[in-house]
């Protein structure tokens, strides 16, 4: 007994260091980057009014671009994983193209297909180019295909079984939906927005060419470090990135720790 | 669910919020505005100087960043925006034969340069310096800078020696400046007008390196729909007692144009 007790522990102290270690690994590198700047410098940051706008731009469009991901994520992301479409295949690779393309192209997409007629009757009322709403929808392209990976892969791992029985006992297929599979996929929803929150915080290529860097316009904060780069200005760059991570970490405890609560 | 769907939302509301409190009252003076794109290099000079445009003519300017290849394409593409400040005269000979400029203006003149860490501990003071085994150098590729082109074309017969004995190539000069700085290069080509952002950076000037001279203009666009306000700012910048005297101070080499009479508002 005793020496399958000891297995399992050098099992758990195996695994636990190993993510140990990785996790001490960011550590070292957020830190190593802190000690570029000072609390002066993230002071000076969030004094600026052209850095709180971008904080609070960063926070407004990925949280609309991670709901509107998860708005078409669900319904996708069930239909794939439940209804064999014919061609099913080349629907997904489409689905996953705005993973494969640098993200940098997707912007460049949105911009030339802004311009065509069609673009342009869209962005005629809208205004997406160059504009806050071009930032979300440069984010949510992206984050939407993270979110359907996720949402697929949760609906196919959930038993069919409960919404057969569910069907049998006089629900509709809406309510089966509704009442059954979605509270089931709770948690893949949770991580599905958690996904495409984050992505989107970090989205920048596309921004860049689509929406633009103007300041107190379409300015991100991923946006800011890359202004705050390029004028050569280092500790404000690194600042902005500090509250970037700051603000993440928050966003993201916060949701994991009240979305994965156990209801009584 | 529940609770994330509570949590996005209020997001969005604090969001929105912040956002009304930090944004511009709007600023109906004369309504007029105008959008510049502007290399991310001019950043600081540029914002300084259109805050005091808005202040004293009491038009709106708009100020987007980026590379200047990047910022051609959008030009090229989106055909919007008044005025074009480009980090080279490379992109204002595109935009010209693409038909997309009307007047030009010089603002400021750059000449290649080498910078180092402040002391120059690795102690470059030649050229053949820049060939040392022990010297890690780095510069902007010659496709996406100018400043990568200049320096392939003054290296001449030197270059494809040079190219290979490079530690790294940077989309965009300051990039490379920026490595500089954090240590992971030890010397990098870059114009003296980047030289110039960078407190922590010493300068050398080369005599190999020190014939070429580019220019950085202001370009009124075509796309421009109201040219005669996007050509009076224009103006401004260059002027020697108004935009030039700030990018003076930011430590640019400026070609200073006349003085012109400016309205400035009631």
């Amino acid at each position: 007994m005793m020496t399958s007790d000891r297995r399992t522990q050098s099992f758990w102290l195996a695994l636990t260091s190993m993510m140990l270690i990785y996790a001490l690994f960011i550590v070292t590198l957020l830190v190593t980057l802190a000690a570029y700047t000072s609390p002066a410098d993230l002071w000076a940051a969030l004094q600026s009014r052209e850095i709180r706008f971008s904080l609070f731009l960063s926070l407004t469009s990925c949280s609309i671009s991670s709901l509107l991901s998860l708005l078409v994520a669900v319904p996708t992301g069930y239909v794939l994983a439940r209804w064999k479409i014919p061609g099913a295949a080349v629907i997904e690779s489409i689905l996953d193209v705005p993973i494969v393309l640098p993200p940098m192209v997707m912007g460049l997409c949105l911009l030339i297909f802004f311009q065509t007629t069609l673009g342009q009757a869209i962005d005629g009322p809208l205004r997406f180019t160059y504009t806050a709403c071009g930032v979300v929808l440069a984010q949510f392209v992206i984050a939407c295909a993270f979110a359907i990976r996720i949402m697929r892969g949760t609906f196919e791992h959930l038993p069919t079984r409960t919404e057969e029985v569910a069907l049998t006992l006089g629900c509709s297929r809406w309510g089966a939906f509704w009442r059954i599979s979605l509270p089931s996929a709770r948690k893949g929803m949770i991580a599905a927005v958690t996904i495409a929150w984050a992505r989107s915080l970090g989205e920048f290529g596309p921004i860049l060419v689509f929406a633009g860097a103007t300041r107190l316009k379409t300015e991100v904060l991923p946006t800011t470090v890359w202004l705050e780069l390029s004028a050569g200005n280092l500790e404000a760059a690194v600042a902005v990135s500090l509250l970037l991570v700051i603000a993440a970490m928050f966003v993201l405890t916060l949701v994991r720790i009240l979305g994965l609560e156990v209801k009584p | 669910m529940k609770a994330i769907l509570a949590i996005l939302i209020s997001l969005i509301f604090i969001g929105l919020l912040g956002l009304r409190s930090v944004s511009t009252p709007a600023d109906s003076a004369s309504g007029e505005s105008l959008m510049v794109f502007c290399t991310a290099s001019m950043k600081q000079p540029v914002e300084i100087i259109a805050r005091q445009y808005e202040q004293r003519v009491g038009v709106e300017v708009a100020l987007q960043f980026g590379g200047t290849g990047t910022l051609v394409s959008q030009i090229q593409l989106a055909k919007r925006g008044d005025l074009f400040i480009a980090a080279d005269q490379n992109a204002i000979t595109i935009i010209k034969k693409l038909g997309l400029a009307r007047e030009i203006l010089p603002l400021v003149k750059q000449v290649p340069v080498v910078v180092v860490k402040a002391g120059n501990p690795k102690n470059i003071r030649t050229l053949d310096d820049l060939f040392r085994s022990d010297v890690r150098v780095g510069i902007g590729n010659p496709e996406a800078t100018s400043i990568g082109k200049a320096t392939q074309t003054l290296l001449a017969d030197r270059w494809n020696e040079f190219a290979t004995r490079l530690t790294v190539m940077k989309p965009t000069v300051t990039e490379v400046a920026m490595d500089v700085t954090i240590g992971s290069i030890d010397a990098a080509i870059v114009w003296n007008s980047t030289a110039a952002q960078f407190e922590k950076l010493e300068t050398i000037r080369l005599p190999e390196l020190d014939s070429h001279e580019d220019i950085v203009n202001v370009a009124v666009l075509n796309g421009s729909a109201n040219p005669t306000a996007a050509l009076r700012f224009a103006r401004y910048l260059a002027a020697r007692d108004q935009g030039a005297s700030v990018l003076t101070a930011s430590g640019f080499d400026v070609v200073s144009g006349e003085n012109p009479e400016i309205e400035t508002r009631p």
